[in-house]
């Protein structure tokens, strides 16, 4: 005989304001099987919970109804008291009597009345509800982080140094990311490869991290603590192993082009290295340019190369690993200058992005630091910065701040005026966003101390005339139109979602927003996980962000996978579906809209071993509990415990008996 | 110059009124002043574009109507293109201007001798004849030598020709009546809906 208790909360006034709480309680002991009910006024509290800790012990109870929030908030909380007295878990309900009830009316009758339904439907449910086990599944201890940004390399150092071995995967042949090609950094103006290489240099001697450049992820399989992952690793035509990295191809071969890691500003070979601190700091052949791979010319540098690393005949090659979390850290790209036809579309080589412009400044960079501009060589001796190129403007473009440029624009007037300091430097902008620690003051410095001069207003056009750029725009402070002659224009374009990252979030099954950026599973409670188990975020993958942010994000990424794999086994909910292989008939349609790949074919055979016939079979660890199986068998064999048609069926009806 | 709002002046009705007239919501401008940086006609103007939406969202409905730029906007659509939040400027500077005429406001500008002389060449010949237009706009204005050292070069590179043509000139006047009762109509609601 089924001992029902029902407890009523009333969160304060949440619930008591429009529910006659004590009604409730009182009515509910007139359903059949409930032979205790009580209202308190927090259920969820210390002595709340102990109400019905003690209850069950008294009473004896087989299942328990709690009426109050949604079981979003607390179903695990008074799971968790159920199984402290001794009760299974599942044998206890929510009715939610404040979100879909006190919340949505107005009148202490009718919500009165509908609390009465709630908790009459889920004592129906708890009598037929069967105890289930939470699902224990083993735990492959290794993490894989993609994307050798910053970011990555932060996650990936945390890790190990927690004790985890960690599969680093970089899409180009060396991991730093865009923080490797930046300038100074903002608020503190120190050297950005000064601060990263030492990290660049960590990760790559940690005896637990793999470093996996130039690859993508091919395919994932699996799902939480048990990930299969499958790597490409692009064909480079350098054996990695056998080269030394001593230059001496990279300085014999005949060809030139732009480089993308000098942004077009200066060349590379056919054979080479991004920049001179790349990790590892072996060469990939690019064999769109290679003469060897285009013409089957040259082949210089197989013959120059003193340990016969080089080998043409190179091609992509898989690889798996196994891991049980995963961290993505795939950064961002930002806008070209070509997009903007009202700035020139890319036609005035003096109209440069900002990430041109960290590499024209940097002593490494192309001129070695000496200022130039493009075109002509000349020192620029005036410049002017426009700002939310591309961000904060929904009709064209973006409708995101891209929240980093406001500072690094103010961070570029001061490496400008270091390097020349009779030059003039004018900035147009709309707001100025500053919100960080010491932020609003280095902005403030610019202007005060370092002649930055700020204009507010957007720029309507940027054209040449004669030797001079030439940009239009507005002072909106005084309503006037504003014309400035100047050499070089540096515009802060928008960042964006990298290449590909649509497609690697299809193949990870995590979400991305209309942008192409990753979504968090919550934005302000799970900033760093995504919605699916196992898969972290961190950086500029979730929207634009700045390097102490982008570092923070990664430590905390970092945390999670240690939080995770540092058991030797996961829990999980025992709500799952099951298949009754006595009256499957092997349709497969569970199969096909199963949207976690969770159910296969499993063979069913004689004791002779021959085969007899097919049927699903759902893998527990892969299943999410998402119900979407159930109403798509024809034979109802699949059935999702803690929501068996049975169960359901008494709630529904439980409301027709009325 | 003090703005009052609050209590005595709801903000929002004069934005309200002007999204009725022409579709456009001007609350959605965020002042970042990319339209005025492009007007070709801000130097003619005593309030710029940008200026002119900031006014609409304060509610200073006689400021605008009684400012010269609407007239000078010339409907070249350079600031509503490259708006980034899809305010249709040109849009609000014409239903400011159909505003203004309702209320019989005076343009502060000779524009409406020029609208006017504009009308009535349409009418008579279906179609622009630019050196009647100009005589016709030269007589009302009272300056009637204005551009007349233009004529021999644009006669010459033919831009103008001194011979009237005539184009559907009975559909053309149907479409002209037909506009001005809905202007009349139009003001007739506005007076009664006062
Ligand atoms: C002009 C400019 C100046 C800046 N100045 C400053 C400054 O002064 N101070 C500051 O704090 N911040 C500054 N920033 C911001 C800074 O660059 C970023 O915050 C930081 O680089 C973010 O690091 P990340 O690792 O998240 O991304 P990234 O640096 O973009 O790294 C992402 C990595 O992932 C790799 N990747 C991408 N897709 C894949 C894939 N599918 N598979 C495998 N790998 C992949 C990429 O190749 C890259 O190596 C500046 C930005 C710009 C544009
Ligand atoms: S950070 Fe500043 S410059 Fe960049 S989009 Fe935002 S407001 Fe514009
Ligand atoms: S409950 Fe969901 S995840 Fe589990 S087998 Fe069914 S459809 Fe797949
Ligand atoms: S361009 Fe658009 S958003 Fe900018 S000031 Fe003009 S109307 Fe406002
Ligand atoms: S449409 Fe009018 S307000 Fe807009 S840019 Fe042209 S002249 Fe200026």
């Amino acid at each position: 005989m089924a001992r029902i208790g029902v407890f009523v909360c009333w969160c304060g006034s949440n619930i008591a304001e429009t529910v006659e709480v004590s009604k409730v309680a009182e009515v509910s002991k007139s359903i059949p099987g409930v032979v205790y009910s009580v209202d308190y006024k927090y259920m969820c509290s210390d002595p709340g919970q102990e109400l019905v800790k003690n209850a069950i012990k008294e009473y004896k109870l087989t299942g328990v109804v709690v009426a109050s929030c949604s079981p979003r908030m607390h179903e695990k909380t008074f799971r968790k008291a159920a199984l402290e007295a001794g009760l299974n878990p599942y044998m206890l309900e929510m009715a939610n009597i404040r979100e879909q009830c006190s919340w949505v009316h107005n009148n202490m009758d009718e919500g009165t009345q509908k609390s009465i339904d709630l908790v009459r439907m889920m004592v129906e449910k708890v009598k037929r509800n069967k105890p289930l086990d939470d699902i224990s599944i083993p735990v492959t201890k290794k993490a894989m982080v993609i994307g050798g940004g910053v970011t990555g390399i932060q996650a990936a150092l945390d890790i190990a140094s927690g004790g985890i071995p960690v599969v680093l995967v970089e899409k180009e042949s060396s991991i730093g990311g865009k923080m490797s090609a930046l300038d100074e950094t903002f608020p503190t103006l120190d050297c950005s490869q000064c601060i990263l290489t030492p990290k660049m240099v960590e990760v790559a001697q940690h005896p637990l991290v793999q470093i996996i450049s130039y690859a993508e992820i091919e395919k994932l399989e699996g799902f939480v603590g048990n990930f299969k992952a499958t790597i490409r690793k692009k064909a480079r035509y350098v054996d990695v192993d056998a080269c030394t990295g001593c230059g001496t191809c990279w300085q014999k071969c005949p060809v030139k082009v732009d480089s993308e890691f000098e942004q077009g500003l200066g060349k590379r070979k056919a054979i080479f290295i991004p920049f001179p601190q790349a990790i590892p700091s072996r060469p990939r052949i690019d064999a769109e340019n290679c003469l060897k791979l285009t013409k089957d010319r040259c082949g210089i540098c197989e013959k120059v190369c003193p340990t016969k690393a080089i080998h043409y005949d190179d091609k992509d090659e898989f690889m798996e690993v196994e891991v049980g979390a995963i961290v993505v850290a795939t950064g961002y790209k930002i806008m070209p200058v070509s997009a903007f036809p009202e700035y020139g579309g890319g036609q005035y080589p003096d109209v440069v992005t900002s990430l041109q412009f960290e590499r024209m400044v940097c002593a490494s960079g192309p001129t070695l630091g000496d200022l130039k501009r493009p075109s002509d060589g000349k020192l620029p001796e005036t410049v002017v910065f426009v700002k939310c190129v591309g961000s904060r403007d929904p009709e064209h473009y973006h409708s995101y701040c891209s929240k980093i440029c406001c500072m690094y624009v103010a961070k570029q007037t001061m490496l400008y005026r270091h390097k020349v300091h009779h030059g003039n430097c004018y900035v147009f902008y709309i707001d100025v966003r500053s919100n960080g620690k010491n932020y609003e003051e280095f902005v403030r410095r610019a202007q005060e101390q370092e002649g930055a001069q700020y204009i507010r207003g957007r720029v309507s056009s940027i054209y040449k005339d004669g030797d001079d750029m030439v940009v239009e725009g507005a002072d909106t402070l005084t309503n006037s139109q504003i014309k400035v002659k100047c050499d070089l224009v540096v515009l802060a374009t928008a960042m964006e979602a990298p290449d590909g990252i649509k497609q690697l979030a299809q193949k990870l099954g995590i979400g991305y927003d209309q942008h192409g950026f990753l979504t968090e599973a919550h934005p302000k409670l799970r900033p760093v996980e995504t919605a699916t188990a196992g898969i972290f975020l961190a950086g500029c993958a979730l929207s634009p962000r700045d390097i102490p942010d982008s570092v923070s994000e990664g430590s905390a990424a970092a945390a999670k996978v240690l939080g995770l794999l540092s058991k030797d086994t996961l829990d999980k909910e025992g709500v799952v579906a099951i298949v009754n292989e006595l009256t499957c008939v092997g349709c497969q349609n569970c199969i096909r809209v199963c949207p976690y790949n969770a159910i296969e074919l499993k063979d069913i055979c004689n004791r002779q071993g021959e085969l007899q016939r097919q049927v699903a079979h759902v893998n527990p660890g892969l299943c999410t509990g998402c119900g979407t199986c159930t109403p798509s068998c024809p034979s109802r064999s699949i059935e999702l415990q803690g929501f068996r048609d049975t169960e359901l069926y008494a709630e529904i009806n439980a409301l027709a008996e009325l | 110059m003090l703005i009052k709002i609050g209590r005595e002046v709801n903000l929002l009705a004069f934005s309200k009124k002007l999204e009725k007239e022409t579709g456009t919501d001007v609350r959605k401008c965020y002042q970042c002043g990319k339209c005025t940086a492009g007007c070709p006609m801000n130097f003619e103007m005593d309030v710029s574009p940008s200026q002119v939406i900031r006014f609409c969202q304060l509610g200073m409905e006689e400021k605008v109507l009684n400012s010269r730029t609407i007239w000078y906007c010339i409907f070249c659509d350079t600031c509503s293109t490259r708006c980034p939040q899809g305010v249709d400027i040109k849009g609000v500077m014409d239903g400011l201007r159909r505003m203004a005429v309702a209320r019989n406001i005076k343009p502060k500008s000779n524009v409406r001798f020029l609208e006017k002389a504009f009308q009535s060449i349409i009418y008579l010949f279906g179609r622009v004849y630019e050196p009647g237009m100009v005589g016709m706009y030269n007589l009302r204005s009272g300056n009637f030598l204005h551009d007349v050292g233009y004529f021999p070069l644009m006669l010459r590179k033919r831009k103008i020709s001194l011979k009237p043509h005539f184009k559907r000139t009975r559909e053309v006047r149907q479409v002209m009546k037909r506009a001005q009762k809905m202007k009349l109509r139009k003001a007739k609601e506005l007076e009664e809906a006062k």
